[in-house]
Order: structure tokens, then C-alpha cells, then sequence
């Protein structure tokens, strides 16, 4: 993946602004009002004032007292009246948006290419999309106020320069310059409180670290039989002295560009003082135009701090929210195919001449690898672990692509296939089976439609009836906690015998089990490996597992080695071959069982 | 113990105050120095600001050049710049130091669970009792760092308030009187609004670990292989959109309630400044008061609404955190039982002969009624090798636990040389055994530290590599770039290593090893390991064990072929105990489970599915 086609400021606005527009055609209406009402709102506190204060030292009318009075008043509480709702219609418009914006994420990583799903790069990239729509930025509730704050502010300003338009130049020209120092140095101070904080995220990782294990009961037994303690807290003791180093350098960087900032905003604001004090002194101005001077002056430097600190903060923003854009339009590079699946149902696979090495490795874990697997044979793979099992199976559900050779169904290449109609073929149990937080019922039955009597059968054929029997609401007790309170966490047993059974729901037409047996006791692995042929009846299987006892009950056996077929024949044929690897990991396992049973 | 957790003191106020403020000097004294500082000089800016217009004006009026007049400005410039300074200097200490204090409360929290029994970190109810506790140091906003910042600016509003009431006291009650019952009005509206927030949010956090669960479940590899092959995409996104419209709506309500509490509050505004003006003007028209005093005493009424508001609002912030601070402590003083028992000197010995008896053992999880373990009786003799075999659930990792201590009998004794495992220290008790367990939990430390369990400066290198050597995996390490330095996963090194679940199970073995305590407890060691990897470990058994105490857990029979006795566990009970021959012999449910897996190694049998 090319680290350097990260998407631009512009792109990245403009994507969440027509996403928002998309879902809301008021957003741009609300936004203008929004901008409109926060640019006009400072003046009526500056100008209005100014009248009061000279009509209470000059006319002393007291009507007119009275409706400059009522005006200021009246005027603020339109404002900020309308600002609310605006603001509050907003809101509501971005939190929206912030959860479509996670519908497209959780969109994005189901539809993808599964090659990505396993790259740590874009796993990375996919946590990097989530959290910018959470710390720091919130998402489009950042974007929103930035955009109104930045263009709000801009024409606050103008308005700004046209009430100074009557003070000499040089008055105007000195703000100017003290603005421009407080933005360099703000943009220095910016960056390095940018710096400090990417060099603390590690800092905080570890922490978070030490904080998790030491409170995490799974790692209660080792720490206290193995008197882990002193270890540990000595790490941590480490790491929060790191951290007292690190809180040392923040401060007095803080504290020396603030002190800065402070001597800038004091003189600034004791020039204006003295400068409009003298010329009331001598009587150029009134009392009244040297209050909305000094107003308009401090509106003038909170306006260009907002303005600069919300555009380095929306540029801030951007970076993160780059990452979301970058993860939404990530290219799959994989043929999704089109074509219908073969006529005739009596599937043959094929792997042709098969090599593969993963995405960014340069290890070949299939090599030149060709084998046929008829209809309806039932197909025991075995071998060490590394020999590339696992990897053939991802291959053969089409997980992956070869990255040569191809692999034919029926003759055809199967990445002519359409994607989705060739998953249809296959139910699989994987060797890190998942199990979703939802009912067991939902678990079994996912999107293939609700039949109580195959449902009953499946849990039957998986050996779950008797779980099942013993569960106050039976098969739609919840797995985990997630959803239900009365959720259920099951054993590892169980739940494999769950997984077991949504892939039989499944009724496909070729069944592959990754070491289904792994965490059940012997005695349900005995009804599972005595049941298999009930359980697969007559379809096309594929049965991996550590435990070579397995390949009795299966027609052919394939021995992997490093990434290549080196024996290939049933039971009878492989365990004749002395020198062979069959022998070798049979007997390993046989010969603690094989002379007792002869001998009982 | 769950009578702590539920019959919290309501009042707690000052006793958490007390508690917090004595913690924080006794971790740092400057912390406390820079808080009351920060208070006062953040209260004097504000002050000085409200003052300055009324200054200069009167400079205006009195001084009798333009000379003067500066002199006066920037005597008042170099007031402000000099509290404005003690400002920043003092809170840009504060975060930091609060910081660092949190994480030494964390450090706190920690030790406690390590000295907790691990069998009460495994209770359910003290796990969610913990992690309210953990939540008072979970961040820098909430909990302990919260109680201080609120504390901090508590302080500092108040101290505005007094100084604002100082002038205005000049004014009219009515006016202060007005200005109170205003704050008030928003404050009630405010609060009452809060208790509504907090119950919707209440109420949703189920639907915020839902949401969570959905993102994460579906960029989870584990999750992608099922969601391709089942096609889950649009169940899955019905299910994430069903959870996450809940959110919308109930935040929609909200918003309503926000327009209304944000127009109650600008009324309050509409009445507070028409009254200010009124009774200004009517001063400034009739009673001959200053334009300096007018606009000194609308800053002073901004000032003091704004403060006292601030204040009102603080102190709510500071309830809310307080309860944090009653669960961290309420978790943090449970107390630990003690046997009570008189306390016998022990000595791990590698060469002693240890016979370990269960007498009447029963085992049941607090709050459950079903024993995990029932009248358990078994000897340990010394160098004898256990196989334990069972169902799931039939209470072997339960006896394991029993038997290091990790968990306390609920009825019956457990005996070392005949004497009740409770007379001894825990810590030196946990030093009789090796234990690799079912489940291996590597440290993110190095493969060194990870053997060793001990910091690098005290552990024994060459004692790490035999030991390394010993579990199968020498060759391995020593390939490595970094060798026995090389990092466990990527979390505090990113050049890190991952290893298989194979790898991670040999460091565990070599982790034992290198204890090298007289009794070597292995359970499922070799569930990860492909068929020749495993008889290696079978081979090398011996040699690993020597003539130590060894119990072997194992769901393959044929582990039990090099053991001298065999405890067949079924549902909490021991069923069946002896030599492989007598229990093959009695014909029970050792045979038919060896039967069971011994069938399909047989050359004898034909099997036919």
C-alpha cells in the first residue's frame, strides 16, 4: 500500500460536507444562518454602548436612553436566540452523520477485500478512520463549528476594519503585527504541544498496558505463581517516571510560550488604552467612542485568535479525518467476478499448479501445489504446523487468490465466478471460528432463513441438544453479554459445536471443518468423528486436524509439508510407507494407544 | 466483601476531600502549592479586568497631563501582566503534576489486585466492582484528576465571586438580590436537565457497547472469514443501524430539551441586563454616578453572574466526581481475609519430598449454588506423576487451582507433609510450584523476562537458556536478530515479535522450568502443538521433570502412558483412581474414553464411520 497518497485538505472537506449534504439537504441552510448570526453578533455589544453611554453624558433623553437600551437587549436576545436553534438543528445534523459516517466504515470493512482485513497496515488504518470520529474531533460535530467559527470570524473582521476605519493607519498597522507574532508563535507553540503528543501516544499505550494486565484475572494465576508482581510494577514505576519527565518538558515549554503570549496581549491591549485614553484626554474623542473602541479592539483579537486557532485546528483535523476518507475509497484489488456457477452440481475443484506467498511477504506457503478433489470425496488434510493448511483453505473459499496458477471448478477458473454465488458453496468451520454476541438461534440460522425442524436437526447432528434442553430460553439464549444480560458465555466446547452446526445450516454443498475437534473432551470428539458421516452425507468434505485419528473415517488423505503435497492416498496406502511423514505422525500418536488396545 | 460495594456512605464530602488533598501532598507538595496559587492569581485576573476601564476613565478625569494618564496605564498594564503571568506559570503545572498523580493512584489500584486472591478477581461482581473503581483514574477529566480541577476552580470562582460582591455591595441589594435568584432559576433548570441526561444516558450505554461491539466484531479477521462466506454484510449493517437509530432518537429528544433550557436562560439575560441598565442609568441620571463607575459595575454584574454560575455548575462536577472517588476507595480499603491461622515457617525445597493430601475438598464459586468440586480426597506422594482426565467441566483446572493456592477450599483441608496449606505464607507457598496453564498469558516484556519472570538485572541468563533449550525452542531464539532480548508482541516494542500459540506454549514450558519448583503442574500443554511437535514434549517429559512432583492435565489419553497414577475427574468427584492397567482392568469410564480415541489408532479395526 503506498504510504504517500494521503487525500488533501480539500478533499477531505469536501467529502464530509456532500456526505452531510446527502443525508440532510438543510445542512447548508443552517450552516449560513449559523455563520451570519456568529459573524453579526459582536457588534451590537460594541456600537450600541457607545450611544448609551454618550447620550448619558450629553442629551440625557431619556426615551432615547430607553430605546438604544431596549434595542441592545432586543438585539442580543434575537441573536442568540436563533444561534441556539441553529446550533441545536446542527448538532442533531452532525451526530447523525457521525453514525452514517460509521455505517460506512463497518460497510467498508464487511465488503473489502479479505486480504485487507488480515494486513496489519490497513487494520491500522481502519482503527486510524474509527478514532477520527471520536477523540479530539467528533467527527463532523469538529468540522461543522470549525467551518462556521473560521468564515463567521473572517467577516467579523471585515466589519472590524471598517469601525477602525476612521483611527490613523499605524494603529491598525501595530494590532496587525502583534497578531501576526501571536499567530507565528501560536503555530510554534501548535506544533510542538503536535510533537509532544505523538511522542506521548506511545507513552500512553504502554502505560495502558501495565494498567490492563495487572487487573486482567487472566493474568492473575502466572502473576501470582510466578511472583510477577515486582517485574511488573517495576515496568510501570519506569514508565511513570518517563512520564513525570515528559509532564516536565510540557510544562515549562507551556509556560514559556504563554508567558510570551501574555506580555504580547498586555501590551497590546495597554497601547490601545493609552493611545484612545490620551485622545479623550484631549478631546479628539468621546468617553462613549474610546468604550467601543476598546470593545472593538479586544472583539478584534479574539476574532483573529478564533480565527487562526480554528484553521489550525480544522488543518489538525483533517489529518485524521484524511485517514477516514483514505479507508472509505480504499481499492480492492481482487476479480469480484461475474459469472453463474456450473450447471451441473457435481463439483469438481481443482488446484492447478497453485503457488502463493501473503501480500507483502516474500515466503512462498504454497508451492506449485496441484491436486483434484472430486465430488464427494472426503479429504483429510494433515501435516506440521506452518505446512499451509490453513492457507489452502483460505485459498479454496477464495479468501485469496493464488498468486500463480489458478484453481479450476468444474474446468473454470474460479475468479471468473461471481464472488458471492461461490461463497454459496461452502460451509466452513474455521480453526478461530467466530461467534457473534447474539442469540445461539441467530448464530446457527445467520441470513438463511428460519426452519425450526433443520434447526433441531443441526443442533442435534452438532451434539448441542442436550446444552440446548438445559437453557431456561433454549436456543435463543444469548451468546455473551453484549445484548442480553441473560446472555450466556459458553465453553469453548460449545461454542465450536455452535459454529459446527451454523456451517451443517448451512447445507452447502462442500463442508470444510479446521480442527473442530480442538476443544471438545474425548468423548465428544468420539460422537462427532462417529457421526461424520451422517454429518457430511454425501457431499464433498475437506477435514483438517492435528489428531491423525480423523483420517480414518476419510477417503483420501493429503500430507502437507512446507507448502507442498508430499503424499496424497488413503489410510491403508499412506501407513505402508514406512519412511513416509503419514507413518511418522501416526505412530508418533498411535503408539500410546496402538499396543494397549492390542493387548487389552 | 459485596456489602462494600452496595452500602455506600452518602456522606462522604469531607472525608474524600481530606483523603484526596492528604494523598496529593504526600505524592507531591508542590501539586498542592501550585493549585491554591492557580486559584488565586486566575480570581485576580478577572478583577483587575473589571477594574481597569473604571481606572482609566478616572485617570482621565484626574490627571493633570497626558504623562500621567500613561503613567497610570501602564502601572495597571503591568498589574495585569504580572497576575496574568502567576496564572500561567502556576496551571500549566497543574495538568502534568495531576497527571503523574493519577498514574500513582493507578499503581495504587494495581498492587491492590495483585494482592487481592484470584479468587475474588475472577468473581464477576468484584470485577464490576473493580472497574468502577478503575473508572475515578481512568482519565484526565473525571474521577481524581476531576475532583481537582473542579476543586481548583472552585476555589478560583468563588474567590471572583467575593471580590464582585465586595463592589457591587456599593450597588443595591435588589440588583444582587435579582442577579442570584437568576443564576438560581438556571442553575435548578440546568441540574434537573443533567438528572434527565444521566437517565437517557443510563439508558443507552447498553446500546453504546452494542454499537462498539458491531464496529469492532466486523473488522475483526475472525468475523471477515464468516461474514464473506455467509454474507452477512446487510445483516450485519441492519443490526449496527436498528441499535445506533435508538441513539438518534433519544439524542433528538435531548436537543429539544436544550433549545428550551438555552431560552430559559436567555430570558434570564434579557432581565438581568434590563435591570442592570435600568437601575444604572437611573444612577448615572439621578444620582450623580460616574460613567467610570457605570461601566465598572456592569463588568462587576457580568462578572458575578458568570462566576457564580461557573461556581454552581463546579460544584456539581464536584458531587459527581466524589462518587467516583467513594467507589476507587471503597475498592481500594476491601479487606483481604486472613486464615487466622497461627503462621508455620515453609522452605521450598527442589529436593524435598512433598506428599500433598485433599481432605474432603469441596469447591463452590461465591454467589453460585452447585459445588465446582465435591469431597475430593486424593494424596499426592512425593515424586509421583498425576494424569488428571475429564469431561469439560468436570473440575480439573478447579483442583488445580485449589491445590496452588489460588483459590481457598469451601469445605475440607489441604495438606502439605500434614500440614494445613493455610498455616503457611501464600507468597512462599506459591514458590512450591511450576505451573503452565491452559490458557498462555505471555508478558509484552522480552522472551528473557518472560522466562525469568524477574527484571534483567536479577535474572540468570544462562539459566534462561537452558531453560529455553529445555522446552524445544533454543534454536529458535537464538536465530533471532535480538535472540532472548527480542520482545513478546508489538505493545512496548515495535519490533516485537508475535509468536504462534505452538511458540507461546513452549515459552510457557521454558517459564516453568526455569522455576524449577518442586511441584511442575502442566495443563493442556501441548493443545497448540501439531503430532510431532507434541511427542517431543512427550519424549523430553522426563528429562524436563526429572524426579519432581508432576500432575499432567490432558484431553489426549496417551499422555497418561508416562504417568504413575490416573485421577479421572466427572462432574466435581473423582471417579476413578489408579495405574492405567487397573483402570483399563475395572472397565469404567477411563477405558471407554481411551477406547474411544485408542479405536481409530488401532491397525486391527476397519473403521467405517
Amino acid at each position: 500500500m503506498d504510504k504517500h497518497n494521503s487525500v488533501g485538505l480539500a478533499k477531505t472537506l469536501s467529502y464530509f460536507y456532500r456526505f452531510t449534504w446527502r443525508h440532510n439537504k438543510k445542512y447548508p441552510l443552517y450552516i449560513v444562518l449559523s455563520i451570519a448570526l456568529k459573524a453579526i453578533q459582536p457588534f451590537p455589544n460594541i456600537l450600541i454602548p457607545k450611544s448609551i453611554i454618550d447620550e448619558l453624558l450629553g442629551g440625557k433623553s431619556m426615551e432615547k436612553l430607553v430605546m438604544y437600551t431596549a434595542l441592545l437587549i432586543g438585539i442580543n436576545l434575537v441573536i442568540s436566540s436563533l444561534l441556539s436553534v441553529c446550533n441545536h438543528l446542527l448538532q442533531f445534523i452532525n451526530m447523525r452523520t457521525n453514525k452514517l459516517l460509521d455505517f460506512v466504515i463497518i460497510g467498508k470493512a464487511m465488503e473489502m477485500d479479505y486480504e485487507h482485513v488480515e494486513n496489519a497496515e490497513i487494520l491500522n488504518l481502519s482503527k486510524k478512520a474509527t478514532s477520527s470520529m471520536k477523540w479530539g474531533t467528533w467527527g463532523m460535530y469538529g468540522v461543522t463549528s470549525k467551518t462556521v467559527e473560521i468564515i463567521a470570524g473572517i467577516i467579523t473582521l471585515a466589519g472590524l476594519g471598517y469601525v477602525f476605519s476612521s483611527v490613523e493607519w499605524w494603529i491598525t498597522a501595530l494590532i496587525l503585527l502583534f497578531v501576526i507574532a501571536n499567530m507565528y508563535y501560536g503555530a510554534k507553540l501548535s506544533d510542538a504541544n503536535h510533537g509532544f503528543w505523538e511522542r506521548m501516544s506511545g507513552y500512553h499505550r504502554r502505560f495502558e498496558y501495565f494498567r490492563n494486565i495487572l487487573k486482567d484475572f487472566r493474568f492473575g494465576k502466572d502473576i501470582r505463581l510466578y511472583d510477577a508482581g515486582g517485574l511488573i510494577l517495576s515496568r510501570q514505576r519506569e514508565s511513570i517516571q518517563y512520564g513525570r519527565k515528559m509532564a516536565g518538558e510540557w510544562s515549562s515549554m507551556n509556560v514559556k510560550y504563554n508567558l510570551f503570549f501574555n506580555f504580547l496581549n498586555v501590551m497590546q491591549q495597554m497601547l490601545l488604552y493609552g493611545y484612545f485614553a490620551a485622545k479623550v484626554f484631549v478631546g479628539t474623542i468621546t468617553v462613549g467612542s474610546f468604550t467601543m473602541y476598546i470593545a472593538a479592539a479586544s472583539a478584534l483579537k479574539d476574532s483573529i485568535q478564533n480565527v487562526f486557532g480554528e484553521t489550525m485546528g480544522l488543518r489538525e483535523q483533517a489529518k485524521y479525518l484524511a485517514e477516514f476518507v483514505r479507508f472509505a475509497e480504499l481499492p480492492d484489488v481482487k476479480p469480484r467476478g461475474h459469472g453463474a456457477l456450473p450447471a451441473e452440481r457435481d463439483f469438481v475443484i481443482e488446484f492447478r499448479n497453485v503457488s502463493f506467498k501473503y501480500p507483502g511477504s516474500e515466503q512462498m506457503i504454497l508451492k506449485d501445489f496441484s491436486m483434484t478433489i472430486p465430488f464427494g470425496q472426503k479429504l483429510s488434510v494433515v501435516g506440521m504446523n506452518g505446512a499451509g493448511k490453513t492457507t489452502f483453505i483460505k485459498l479454496l473459499t477464495r479468501l485469496y487468490d493464488p498468486t500463480e496458477g489458478e484453481i479450476l471448478l468444474n474446468g473454470v477458473d474460479i475468479r471468473t465466478i461471481d464472488l458471492a454465488e461461490y461463497a454459496k458453496l461452502f460451509s466452513v468451520v474455521f480453526q478461530d471460528f467466530a461467534v457473534f454476541a447474539f442469540s445461539m438461534k441467530e448464530n446457527i440460522q445467520m441470513t438463511m432463513g428460519d426452519e425450526a425442524d433443520k434447526l433441531r436437526e443441526v443442533v442435534d447432528k452438532a451434539g448441542l441438544t442436550e446444552v440446548v434442553g438445559e437453557l431456561e430460553k433454549g436456543a435463543d439464549t444469548a451468546v455473551y453479554k453484549y445484548f442480553d444480560e441473560d446472555g450466556v458465555e459458553f465453553s469453548g466446547g460449545e461454542t465450536q459445536k455452535i459454529a459446527l452446526a451454523r456451517s451443517l445450516y448451512k447445507d452447502a454443498p462442500v463442508v470444510v471443518l479446521d480442527e473442530p475437534t480442538a476443544a471438545l473432551d474425548p468423548i465428544a470428539e468420539y460422537e462427532i468423528y462417529n457421526r461424520f458421516n451422517e454429518i457430511i452425507s454425501g457431499k464433498t468434505a475437506v477435514y483438517i486436524s492435528h489428531r491423525l485419528s480423523s483420517c480414518r473415517f476419510c477417503d483420501v488423505i493429503a500430507v502437507f509439508h512446507e507448502g507442498r503435497l508430499i503424499q496424497y492416498g488413503s489410510h491403508d496406502e499412506l501407513i505402508r510407507q514406512p519412511d513416509g511423514k503419514y507413518a511418522e505422525m501416526f505412530n508418533a500418536q498411535a503408539q500410546y494407544y496402538v499396543d494397549e488396545a492390542m493387548s487389552v | 466483601m459485596e456489602t462494600h460495594a452496595t452500602s455506600r456512605k452518602r456522606n462522604t464530602l469531607l472525608r474524600n476531600l481530606k483523603w484526596l488533598l492528604k494523598t496529593l501532598w504526600q505524592h507531591d507538595k508542590l501539586a498542592v502549592f501550585f493549585m491554591t496559587v492557580a486559584s488565586v492569581a486566575e480570581a485576580v485576573v478577572p478583577m483587575v479586568v473589571v477594574l481597569i476601564p473604571k481606572l482609566v476613565l478616572d485617570a482621565i478625569e484626574s490627571s493633570e497631563n497626558v504623562k500621567a494618564l500613561y503613567g497610570i496605564i501602564a502601572a495597571l498594564g503591568l498589574l495585569l501582566f504580572a497576575a496574568h503571568s502567576a496564572a500561567t506559570w502556576s496551571s500549566n503545572q497543574l495538568w502534568p503534576r495531576y497527571s503523574v498523580f493519577r498514574m500513582q493512584l493507578v499503581s495504587l489500584f494495581g498492587r491492590k489486585f495483585m494482592n487481592m486472591n484470584q479468587e475474588d478477581i475472577e468473581n464477576p461482581r468484584i470485577l464490576d466492582f473493580s472497574q468502577k473503581a478503575d473508572n475515578a483514574v481512568q482519565d484526565d477529566f473525571n474521577g481524581v484528576e476531576g475532583m481537582l480541577y473542579n476543586l481548583t476552580e472552585i476555589l478560583n470562582r468563588a474567590l471572583v465571586v467575593i471580590g464582585c460582591s465586595a463592589i457591587l455591595s456599593n450597588l443595591n441589594a435588589v440588583v444582587i438580590l435579582v442577579l442570584a435568584i437568576i443564576v438560581s432559576i438556571n442553575f435548578y433548570v440546568n441540574l434537573r436537565n443533567r438528572h434527565v441526561e444521566k437517565s437517557i444516558l443510563d439508558s443507552l450505554s447498553t446500546v453504546f457497547r452494542q454499537t462498539d461491539y458491531i464496529m469492532e466484531a466486523t473488522k475483526n479477521f475472525k468475523f471477515g472469514k464468516d461474514i464473506r462466506l455467509f454474507g452477512l454484510g446487510k445483516w450485519l449493517s441492519d443490526k449496527f443501524w436498528s441499535v445506533v437509530s435508538v441513539d438518534i432518537e433519544k439524542s433528538w429528544l435531548l436537543r429539544k430539551r436544550y433549545i428550551i433550557i438555552d431560552a430559559v436562560y436567555n430570558i434570564g439575560v434579557v432581565v438581568q441586563e434590563a435591570a442592570l441598565y435600568a437601575w444604572l442609568i437611573y444612577k448615572v441620571l439621578y444620582a450623580e454616578m460616574s460613567i467610570a463607575d457605570f461601566t465598572m459595575y456592569a463588568a462587576a454584574v457580568r462578572a458575578f453572574s458568570s462566576n457564580l454560575g461557573q461556581l454552581l455548575e463546579r460544584f456539581t462536577g464536584y458531587l459527581q466526581q466524589n462518587w467516583r472517588i467513594d467507589d476507587y476507595l471503597a475498592f481500594i480499603e476491601l479487606p483481604i481475609p486472613d486464615t487466622g491461622l497461627e503462621r508455620l515457617p515453609l522452605t521450598p525445597d527442589r529436593n524435598a519430598a512433598y506428599t500433598i493430601e485433599f481432605e474432603n475438598v469441596s469447591f463452590k464459586y461465591s454467589g453460585r449454588d452447585e459445588y465446582a468440586l465435591r469431597n475430593v480426597s486424593i494424596v499426592l506422594k512425593p515424586k509421583e506423576r498425576l494424569a488428571i482426565i475429564g469431561l469439560n467441566g468436570a473440575g480439573k483446572t478447579t483442583f488445580i487451582k485449589l491445590l496452588t493456592r489460588l483459590y481457598e477450599p469451601t469445605e475440607g483441608r489441604i495438606l502439605l507433609n500434614g500440614t494445613d496449606i493455610r498455616h503457611f505464607d501464600k507468597q512462599t507457598y506459591y514458590k512450591m510450584f511450576s505451573v503452565v496453564f491452559q490458557e498462555i498469558m505471555m508478558f509484552a516484556f522480552s522472551v528473557k523476562e518472560n522466562v525469568a519472570v524477574q527484571e534483567v538485572s536479577e535474572l540468570d541468563a544462562a539459566r534462561v537458556e537452558r531453560a529455553v533449550q529445555g522446552a524445544g525452542l533454543g534454536g529458535k531464539i537464538a536465530n533471532l536478530p535480538k535472540g532472548y532480548d527480542t520482545y513478546v508482541q508489538k505493545v512496548l516494542d515495535e519490533e516485537g515479535i508475535e509468536f504462534s500459540g505452538g511458540q507461546n506454549q513452549k515459552i510457557a514450558l521454558a517459564r516453568a522450568l526455569y522455576k524449577d519448583a518442586p511441584i511442575v503442574v502442566l495443563d493442556e500443554p501441548t493443545s497448540a502443538l501439531d503430532a510431532l511437535a507434541e511427542y517431543e514434549v512427550y519424549q523430553s517429559f522426563d528429562r524436563m521433570i526429572g524426579d519432581k512432583t508432576a500432575i499432567y492435565i490432558s484431553h489426549r489419553l496417551s499422555s497418561t502412558r508416562f504417568c504413575t497414577n490416573i485421577a479421572v475427574f466427572n462432574d466435581g468427584r473423582i471417579e476413578e483412581y489408579g495405574a492405567h492397567q487397573e483402570l483399563i482392568a475395572q472397565g469404567g469410564t477411563y477405558k471407554k474414553m481411551f477406547d474411544m480415541q485408542a479405536v481409530y489408532y488401532s491397525n486391527e479395526v476397519k473403521v467405517v464411520g
